[in-house]
């Protein structure tokens, strides 16, 4: 057990507003865990700041010990809300740049999952539906043996069908060594396959607790529990 | 797909309880080969972790072992097995009376209604 | 990584720019044909003369063209939605600058052989290859040549770093246009717009400067020659400026977009 993510006083202000107020956290590895809180929580933005794509205004975040930078995106994989793609690409072509920039891609894993959605890996990005542009994106993140995954919002505006193969595809994926974030709100669908939850909101960190801790202890679904403390 | 579970209570509980129940049942026998964690957890739609501890619990419990390098079977040892489905039995048998109760049933009218429903719905 | 990155943005911009200047040179090919077929530009060949104006417009927008296409596709990579797989590539920022700047320098300068390759299709004959090598011996000669040696070297040294500023100067423009919260695009061609306005405000200042520099000496001079030193001198520093505010564009376009890139993305 090592500690994959360490939080410090960590401060995100976007002029007056301010996204996240002082954040301490500790994530260790070997675990999928849940980011659950309301839009415009800070989930978002504690996701960018993972993956280096914004500058803390204070305070430290540090993944395996480095701040964010080369070393940390060799070992983060991260699926945003949107399609990152290029979207004339082909499919074989994103796997091709996959494996020519992340050393962790496994190639084969890719082909696999692709085989068994008879996805067609010489077809071209722009002509795949959006649940299936969707599953690709979450093959390519997931096809990487990364020590951080950082999911944001994977089954949101999917069909239950897809969701049932994005949550198994997750759970598959599942390394011991490797720490799974996933960020939504909807906690229902997904609250089975966490060990952990953390409530956010207004950019504090309202909880951290083990998911069957709720459940013995407080005897409701984290989905109920998120439903209390974060009431209108 | 997943199995059905209750998110209001632990899971690793109601996982424990669905795979004594296949071992009971004789859904898997004395001796079989369970499949992998990963892959039961895949099935059942929870996290590997859980069902880690679920199957832990059970070996704990004396009805799975782990075999080093081959993984992990059900008990060879049947008198375990009856004793863990009588054990199931009677939380079921439990659970039974006290709703019979609670609608104001005495023992000796559950015993008849019971004996009547065998009887007619024998198949 | 550098290399790899080279090597997908190469892919990716020429699939377009080898098009682009397909099309030049068959218009020029086009226009040439039918000089041939028409026996010159004359009344005559009303299809010539329209070929031959097309090819000036074609070459004049691929020009245009490559450059707007190159800020764009940095644009588009860095800043838009593919900005989330570019940005978390293990790579850093100074190395995304430098492998798609390389790849838009390159082109522009495959875009300049291509017009003049154009223009040599169309007009070039069999005298043109040794007049022109002539020309150029002379030109050569006089301009690399004791005291114009200065003016010939600051003559290349324009003419060289003309791609490299034309591309960072897109890039710097795109990196600051992508700090508004609306209207990206259109911001950085206000501050592409700017940048330009400002070099030419100092151009004219250092030409008025010196150019009425030139006027007071040349009314005291007493000889042609001073006169005609006094030119080139005059010429030599104005290139010398435009020189030294390309650079600057150069190395702050760098430092600029690259600090944009590191501290103030903001993707949406």
């Amino acid at each position: 057990m090592s500690t994959i993510l360490e939080c410090r006083g960590l401060t995100k202000k976007y002029g007056k507003k301010q996204a996240l107020k002082s954040v301490d956290l500790d994530l260790e590895s070997g675990r999928i865990i849940g980011l659950l809180g309301p839009n415009g929580s800070g989930k978002t933005t504690l996701i960018k700041l993972i993956n280096g794509l914004l500058s803390p205004s204070e305070g430290a975040l540090l993944i395996a010990g480095n701040e964010p930078g080369l070393k940390t995106k060799e070992i983060v994989s991260y699926l945003p809300e949107r399609t990152y793609l290029n979207e004339n690409q082909r499919v074989s072509d994103v796997m091709n740049f996959f494996e020519d920039f992340y050393s962790d891609y496994d190639r084969s894993r890719s082909k696999d999952m692709l085989e068994r959605l008879a996805i067609d890996p010489t077809a071209r990005i722009k002509t795949l539906s959006k649940g299936t542009r969707e599953k690709v994106q979450l093959i390519l993140v997931m096809s990487r043996r990364a020590k951080l995954y950082c999911l944001d919002e994977p089954i949101a505006g999917v069909d239950p069908a897809a969701r049932d193969y994005i949550l198994d595809t997750i759970i598959n994926n599942y390394d011991e060594n490797a720490t799974i974030l996933i960020s939504t709100h909807l906690i229902s669908d997904v609250e089975n396959i966490l060990d952990e939850v953390i409530f956010i909101k207004d950019g504090q960190i309202r909880m951290q607790t083990a998911v069957d801790d709720i459940r013995v202890k407080q005897g409701k679904s984290v989905d109920a529990l998120f439903r209390e403390v974060f009431r209108c | 797909m997943a199995w059905d579970l209750d998110s209001g209570r632990p899971i690793y509980t109601q996982l424990v309880e669905r795979i004594e129940l296949t071992i009971v049942s004789g859904y898997y026998k004395p001796g079989d080969k369970l499949p992998s964690v990963r892959e039961l957890a895949v099935e059942a739609g929870v996290n590997p972790n859980t069902m880690q501890k679920a199957m832990s619990e059970l070996e704990r419990e004396g009805l799975l072992f782990t075999e080093r390098t081959s993984g992990r079977f059900v008990t060879e040892d049947s008198g375990m097995i009856d004793k863990t489905r009588e054990e199931l039995a009677s939380v079921q048998i439990r659970e039974f009376m006290e709703k019979m109760i609670q609608m104001g049933f005495g023992k000796e009218e559950i015993l008849s209604l019971l004996h009547k429903n065998l009887k007619e719905e024998r198949v | 990584m550098l290399k790899k990155l080279f090597k997908y943005e190469w892919k990716e911009i020429s699939k377009s720019l080898i098009i682009l200047h397909g099309i030049v040179l068959l218009f020029a090919v086009l226009t040439r044909i039918s000089f041939a077929v028409s026996g010159g530009l004359n009344e005559n060949s009303t299809i010539a003369g329209l070929f031959f104006f097309l090819s000036i417009m074609v070459i004049g927008t691929a020009a245009i063209f490559t450059v707007v296409f190159i800020g764009y596709r940095f644009y588009k990579d860095v800043f838009t939605d593919q900005g989330y797989l570019t940005n978390t590539l293990p790579v850093t920022p100074q190395q995304i600058i430098i492998s798609k700047g390389l790849t838009g320098i390159l082109w522009m300068v495959l875009d300049i052989i291509v017009v003049i390759a154009a223009i040599f299709i169309i007009m070039a004959d069999k005298e043109t290859f040794s007049n022109l090598s002539q020309l150029m011996k002379e030109v050569i000669g006089y301009l690399f040549h004791g005291r114009s040696l200065l003016t010939g070297c600051l003559i290349v040294a324009t003419i060289v770093l003309t791609p490299f500023v034309s591309v960072l100067k897109m890039y710097v423009s795109v990196s600051i246009g992508s700090l508004l919260s609306g209207h990206k695009l259109l911001g950085s061609v206000g501050v592409y717009a700017g940048i330009y306005v400002v070099e030419q405000i100092i151009m004219i200042i250092t030409i008025a400067v010196t150019g009425n520099s030139f006027i007071s000496s040349s009314l005291e001079s007493e000889n042609a020659w001073e006169m005609q030193v006094t030119g080139v001198q005059i010429a030599n520093t104005t290139m010398i400026i435009n020189l030294i505010i390309s650079l600057i564009i150069f190395i702050a376009g760098f430092f600029v977009t690259k600090y944009i890139m590191t501290k103030k993305l903001n993707l949406q």
